[in-house]
Formats: structure tokens, C-alpha cells, sequence
């Protein structure tokens, strides 16, 4: 197992909005985190290699990558490991690239070996598909456009070669037909390089594409968990099912969305019991009790409901939906 | 580039008439006339004397015409000749500029080389003992009242200790010295005006500074940075530094009026024969010359330390073109 991250706490003063997640993966594996906003899906992201600050956020539990518990590195460790074994790729590419200085220079930065470190970018350069601006030491970043900036982006996440890549929305700020390229980009990079990926994203439909395992969070915690063919087919918990249900198809497009009603909890005032039982359709008195484990329901799939087995006899007809 | 500074100029020109035309009113219509001092105090000064006089400076002509035959002078750059010693005022400014000129380029460098690295040191240790003592210090010496601190100073270093001298620019004896002493002496008149003068300066700068560098310390570009595994120093001094010292070009811009028009107050008190009294000495007299003439001479190089902030700017920031 490449990375492990067990019963993961993060506290933002004294309200957690991690509240013990777990999460493996594996080798040249793409686990799909996904997630309404606010639901802490970015800080599990940003916690793999303590990118949250000590004063800001209080950290516990487990992360293991190679075995070390990453949580427990000095700064000199932890600087072996960003951007080295372990790096990212943000959501909005303009914000996150530094204006006053060149592709070129954000590029090499990321590169250990420094003798031939034209070769070096050009060949990057090459496998994100910026042959444009190969050469072009004197391009900065706002002269490019949203896709090549994450492209761009890609490139210094892949330079030195890493083994697993966290990327946070990658696709969010840009548009369809780009959105459609990058993700074509990642996928073959991902195949290429071997590359173990952590997809953070609010997209289903992007997750399906490109993610091997799914992990569904919801309020801090992860509900439901499991190999994107078992999370298709038999989506086991309510707010899994929510989400499926309201991807909008073609097909019905005259119908309304079946949206899930209400709105994420605050961490500040969570619910007792099961924190999806406001908005939950399938709702019983007994979710009230505790908030549910999360249980093995197959192979490969872990639900945190206690109705699991009665749900999809419930769940909207099939007609309705577009997956 | 060219043609953009060619139009700012041409724009420029166009505010520095309105503003002579607004000075050159304000000063006439202020109440006092130039010959009050020769004339209105001396009972055995005639009416014909009076008229006599006004006469001579032109003075009993209509405004608007004074005004066109100062334009028409400027328009030579022939500021006049001064009302109170007959001098060309083009002279008496030009023998005053050096020692201010040298006073506050000291102070600036000096606060420039202080002031910085205190607001970026107070920014990386926000709320540190370290901050929250740079915040007083810089505030001290921006609430003490010039006129105190250096009344103090004097008292101590100089009366006291003995340590420097307390006014004017030159011993007694600095006739006599030679070349290098020469220096020497005036460098030692020089400490005290441009402590104080920097003193009260800090606290502009280094919180600006302060401000400017926390602002780009909350940026996802810096978030980049450290996930790229860049040494701490490389994050705060490099990528952060650069972006944080972008607007403080701005201030250099601004800055430059006052490289020239010196202060009344320390230059009075420590008896420094700058532009700072020249202005006092001729408003006190209603030296209309010599007042328009420092007045405009402020207006065309607050005008132009305008333009350098803009041009400068686009030089340092990739991201601006001057079109």
C-alpha cells in the first residue's frame, strides 16, 4: 500500500471538519474523493503532506506513505517528500501559479538534477502537451491561457517524477471541452508514469471517468466507499444515491432535478446520530441513536448507514435516472 | 511604451496649468500683500510710496494679467525675481535644494533599508513578542512629535554628551579643513536631522510592508510553493518577497515631492538652511515669486514621481503593459 491514511482528524480551532477519515491507495490506483463544498474533502488532501498549518489546523491520527507516518516528519523530511514523492495540482491554475515568475523558472524549481535543465523542461513541456511554449524561458503565467495554465500546472506536479499526485479540483475553473483535455492529459500520465492519483472533486461524472476506487465524503467523514463499479451499480448509502440521482440526463431533460433537499450541516452545530438524517429520504428513528459505523457490505465496499440492504428497493426508478 | 509616456506628458502638462492657476490665485487672494512689510507697517510711507511700489512688483494690475506674465515668464522657466532680495528665485532655490536633497534621500534610503525588513519580519511572525514589538517601535517614532524628539536629541547628544553638533550644516572652522574633513563634519551635522527625519518614517513603510506581505502570504500561489518542497526561505524570501515588494515601487513614486521640499520643522530647529524654511521664510513674507516658484517645482515632480511609480511598475510586474 502506497499511502494509508488512518482515522484522520484536522481541527480548525476547535471545530473538526475531518472527523477520522480512511483512506488507502494503492499503486498506479486513482481514488476519487468527492464531496459537496465544505465537507473537508481539500484539508484530506492538503493534510497528506501537513500543508496546514500547525497554528491554523490541529492535526491527528495516521497518514503512512512508504510506511513513514507522515504526520510525525520534521520540516527537512516533509520537504523531501512535497513536491518529490508526493505532489499537487490546485484548483484555480491563475491563483495558484506565482505571477512574477516565468513557466520556466516555476518549472525548475521542481527539478533535482540540475545540468541539462533545458532538456529537462522541454521534455516535460512535451508530455503536458505545452510544445508552444518550449523554448519560451520568458512566458509568465498570465500570458497563458486556463488550460495551459493547469497544464503548466501538471507539468511542475509531474517534474520530478512523483509517485502519487493529489489533484484538488483539478478540472473546476476550467471549461467543458478543456475540462474533457486535462483529464485526458491525467489519464495518460497516470498510465505512463505509474502514477497513483488522489482525485478530489464535487463532479461525479469527472470521478467516474477517471477514478478506480470511490470514497464519498460527507460531512467530515467519509459514507460510503468502494471500487467505481460497485459505487455505479449499487450505490449504497442515501447521500451516494442523492448525488447519482441528481445528475441531470439528456434523456429527461424536461423532468425537474432530483435534487437532495436542504443543505450541508454546519461543523459548528452537527446533528446527533447519523449527520445526513435531516436530508435523508429513507430516514428511520434508530439513525437518530449513534452515527452508524462504516460496514462492509460486499467486497471492496463499505457503506455508513444502517439501512443499507432495504435502500435500493426504495431508490427512484430507474427511468428517472440517467446512470 | 514611447508614445504612452509622450501622452501622460502631454496630460500632465495640462494639470500642472490647472494647478498654477489654482496656487497662483489661492497665494493673492490669501490676505497680506508683499509690500506690508516695507509699506504698511512704516507710518511715514506715503500712499504715492505705496502705489509706488506695488507698481514696481506689478502688483496693481488685474490677477489674471499677473498671472499670463508669470506663465509667460515660466514658460522660459523664469520663475522671477524674489520680492525680498532681489535675486533671480531660480538661484535661491537652486543653492537650498542640495543639503534638503541629501537630508531626505539619506532619510529615505535609511528607512527603505530599516523599514522593510521590519515588515517582512513582522509579517512571517505575525503576532509574535518579535511583531508586536516592531509595531510599537514604528509607532512610537510615528506619533512622537518631530519637534520633541529632536529637541531631545539635541539636548542630549549634543549638549550634554557632546557627542554631535546640534544645528546648522558646517563648524565654524570649516573653511579651514580639508577635503575629506570637509565631509566628515558635514556628515556628522547631517545624523541627527536624518535620524529624526527617518525615525518618524518607519512606521509608513514597515506597515505597508507588514500588510502587503500578508496579503501574499494568504495566496494559493504560496500554498504551491511549500507543496512543492521549496526550502521555507525560498518560499517566504523568494516567491513571497517578490510579489509583496511590488507596490512599495508605488511609494518610491510618491515619494520623490518630498525629496525636495524638505521640512519645516526639523529644518527650522536644527537650523538647516533647506527648502523646508525658503518656503517658510517666503510665505511669511508673501514672496509670491519664490512661493509659486517651490510650489510648482512640488506640483511637476509629484506629477513625474507619478509617471516613474507607473513606468517603474511595468517594469518590475510582468503582468503590466503600458499601452
Amino acid at each position: 500500500m502506497l499511502l494509508q491514511i488512518k482515522n484522520l482528524k484536522v481541527g480548525y480551532r476547535n471545530i473538526e471538519v475531518v472527523r477520522g477519515v480512511e483512506l488507502n491507495i494503492d499503486k498506479g490506483e486513482c481514488v476519487g474523493l468527492i464531496g459537496e463544498s465544505g465537507c473537508g474533502k481539500t484539508t484530506v488532501g492538503l493534510s497528506v503532506t501537513k500543508l496546514i498549518p500547525e497554528r491554523i489546523g490541529m492535526t491527528s491520527g495516521e497518514i503512512l506513505f512508504e510506511d513513514k507516518n507522515i504526520l510525525k516528519l520534521n520540516p527537512e523530511e516533509l520537504r523531501n517528500i512535497r513536491g518529490k514523492k508526493i505532489s499537487y495540482v490546485f484548483q484555480e491554475p491563475f491563483s495558484s501559479l506565482n505571477p512574477v515568475f516565468t513557466v520556466y523558472e516555476q518549472i525548475r524549481e521542481m527539478l533535482e538534477k540540475k545540468n541539462n535543465i533545458y532538456i529537462q523542461i522541454a521534455e516535460i513541456l512535451k508530455s503536458v502537451g505545452l510544445e508552444k511554449i518550449i523554448g519560451r524561458k520568458n512566458v509568465y503565467p498570465h500570458e497563458l491561457s486556463g488550460g495551459m495554465q493547469q497544464r503548466a500546472m501538471i507539468g511542475m506536479a509531474i517534474a520530478s517524477k512523483p509517485s502519487l499526485v493529489i489533484l484538488d479540483e483539478p478540472t473546476t475553473a476550467l471549461d467543458v471541452t478543456i475540462q474533457r483535455q486535462i483529464l485526458d492529459l491525467i489519464t495518460g500520465l497516470k498510465n505512463k508514469m505509474n502514477l497513483s492519483i488522489l482525485f478530489i472533486s464535487h463532479d461525479l461524472r469527472i470521478v467516474f471517468s477517471i477514478a478506480d476506487k470511490i470514497g464519498i465524503m460527507y460531512a467530515g467523514k467519509i459514507v460510503e466507499y468502494g471500487t467505481k463499479e460497485k459505487i455505479i451499480s449499487s450505490p449504497s448509502h442515501p447521500y451516494t444515491i442523492g448525488l447519482i440521482d441528481s445528475i441531470p440526463s439528456f434523456e429527461h431533460r424536461k423532468q425537474l432535478f432530483n435534487v437532495i433537499g436542504g443543505k450541508a450541516p454546519l461543523f459548528s452545530e452537527l446533528p446527533k446520530g447519523c449527520k445526513f438524517y435531516p436530508r435523508c429520504r429513507f430516514r428511520i428513528k434508530e439513525c437518530l441513536k449513534k452515527e452508524p459505523e462504516l460496514k462492509d457490505i460486499s467486497a471492496d465496499h463499505f457503506s455508513r448507514c444502517i439501512l443499507t440492504s432495504e435502500i435500493a428497493a426504495r431508490r427512484l426508478p430507474k427511468q428517472n435516472r440517467s446512470i | 511604451m514611447g508614445k504612452y509616456v509622450f501622452k501622460r506628458i502631454i496630460g500632465l502638462a495640462a494639470l500642472l496649468l490647472g494647478i498654477t492657476i489654482i496656487t497662483f490665485s489661492v497665494i493673492h487672494i490669501a490676505p497680506g500683500r508683499p509690500t506690508d512689510l516695507e509699506a504698511q507697517f512704516n507710518p511715514k510711507v506715503s500712499m504715492e510710496a505705496r502705489e509706488r511700489i506695488a507698481h514696481l512688483y506689478g502688483l496693481d494690475k488685474p490677477l489674471h494679467i499677473q498671472y499670463i506674465e508669470w506663465l509667460k515668464r515660466f514658460a522660459r522657466l523664469d520663475f522671477g525675481i524674489s520680492f525680498m532680495d532681489s535675486r533671480p528665485v531660480m538661484q535661491k532655490i537652486l543653492e537650498r535644494m542640495p543639503i534638503t536633497l541629501t537630508i531626505e534621500l539619506f532619510s529615505i534610503i535609511l528607512i527603505l533599508l530599516i523599514g522593510i525588513p521590519i515588515g517582512v519580519g513582522s509579517a512571517v511572525k505575525e503576532g509574535s513578542f518579535y511583531d508586536r514589538f516592531m509595531t510599537v517601535f514604528v509607532f512610537i517614532g510615528f506619533a512622537m512629535p518631530t519637534f520633541w524628539l529632536s529637541l531631545i536629541l539635541m539636548d542630549f547628544i549634543g549638549v550634554r554628551w557632546g557627542i554631535l553638533p546640534i544645528s546648522g550644516i558646517k563648524s565654524l572652522e570649516f573653511e579651514k579643513f580639508g577635503n575629506f574633513e570637509k565631509i566628515i563634519d558635514m556628515s556628522k551635522h547631517l545624523i541627527l536631522p536624518v535620524f529624526v527625519s527617518a525615525f518618524g518614517g518607519l512606521a509608513g513603510i514597515s506597515r505597508y510592508m507588514r500588510s502587503s506581505m500578508l496579503n501574499v502570504l494568504k495566496q494559493d500561489y504560496i500554498r504551491t510553493a511549500r507543496a512543492k518542497g521549496l526550502r521555507e526561505k525560498d518560499v517566504l524570501y523568494k516567491h513571497a518577497l517578490k510579489n509583496a515588494l511590488l507596490p512599495v515601487v508605488t511609494i518610491l513614486g510618491l515619494s520623490v515631492p518630498g525629496l525636495i521640499g524638505g521640512s519645516v520643522i526639523f529644518e527650522s530647529i536644527f537650523s538647516i538652511p533647506g527648502m523646508g524654511r525658503l518656503f517658510y521664510e517666503s510665505v511669511m513674507a508673501r514672496d509670491y515669486p519664490v512661493i509659486m516658484g517651490v510650489l510648482v517645482i512640488g506640483a511637476v515632480l509629484t506629477l513625474l514621481g507619478n509617471l516613474l511609480a507607473d513606468i517603474s511598475y511595468a517594469a518590475v510586474d510582468p503582468r503590466i503593459k503600458l499601452e
